[in-house]
């Protein structure tokens, strides 16, 4: 499943690298200070993921992103960490709300339902 | 004043959790109280964009809260939450099938909700961890959403790094 590929800082770590452009293994092992095996291990992931692509050039086989699942899965995690953004922006606003009509009493009115 | 959210994605291997921090100015009964009580929910349980259309609570371990919300084109979302954990008024624990108009899963999710004193008002920890993505379906919930916030893949970097 995509979300555990992307669960891991160095996985996501090498998705941002690549986001600039395909690389080799061993210029995605460089900045991380690991093995080419540590990373091999960490491309597989994505690979089977389908995040990531493999070119078929002899030794060299850069990788590169997947456009399509990756933006997918993206856009996802974006659009429920939105949903909790806003929903939590809304119980702010209505609990501010109670505070108005209701000051210092515990059982407060039910306030009009908001207009979004 | 409510501090920004902060979000995050954990190490776990298998699944992505997001969590939000957030302050309020109330005791921690009133927040817990906008949490559980059908009402109160339909007032603020929803995206930008979207209106509660029905929400029903049936408040007990076991039990289900299912909150319908439509999106300005007037599709209508469904959320059905089973409680899995309640202490009253300092923690709820849910599972969520999200669900479209024709009842397909769009995901599921495990969300945790920690109510804490903080200076006479409440300290809010969510964390929701998704489970599972019913794809493609997921791109219909996110279409949904209001546009313009939907980043495209030019903000992929940042979006990662943001995450780190």
């Amino acid at each position: 499943m995509t979300f555990a590929a992307l669960a891991d800082p160095t996985r996501r770590a090498i998705l941002a690298r690549l986001s600039s452009g395909a690389a080799t293994v061993s210029e995605l092992a460089e900045p991380f200070d690991m093995s080419m095996p540590a990373v091999s291990k960490h491309l597989k992931v994505l690979e089977r993921a389908g995040l990531i692509g493999r070119g078929r050039e002899a030794q060299w086989r850069p990788c590169r992103l997947e456009a399509e699942p990756m933006k997918e899965a993206v856009d996802w995690l974006e659009t429920y960490r939105r949903f909790w953004e806003d929903s939590l922006d809304n119980l702010d606003a209505y609990l501010k709300e109670l505070q108005t009509a209701a000051p210092g009493d515990e059982k407060p009115a039910v306030a009009p339902k908001r207009k979004r | 004043m409510t501090k920004r959210a902060e979000s995050r994605q954990s190490d776990d291997a298998s699944s992505a959790v997001l969590t939000f921090t957030r302050n309020f100015d109330a005791p921690c009964k009133r927040v817990f109280d906008a949490w559980t009580n059908a009402e109160q929910l339909s007032n603020w349980f929803c995206p930008a964009g979207f209106t509660v259309v029905s929400c029903a609570v049936d408040f007990r371990v076991g039990g289900v809260f299912d909150v319908a919300m439509r999106s300005s084109e007037g599709r209508v979302f469904r959320w059905h939450n089973t409680y899995r954990d309640i202490v009253i008024p300092q923690r709820l624990a849910y599972a969520s099938s999200i669900l479209d108009e024709a009842g397909r899963p769009i995901f599921d999710a495990v969300t945790s909700v920690t109510f804490r004193e903080r200076d006479g008002g409440t300290l809010l920890i969510v964390e929701s961890v998704v489970e599972k993505l019913h794809d493609p379906a997921a791109a219909v919930f996110a279409d949904a959403m209001e546009p313009g916030w939907r980043e495209g893949l030019g903000n992929l970097a940042a979006f990662l790094h943001r995450q780190s």
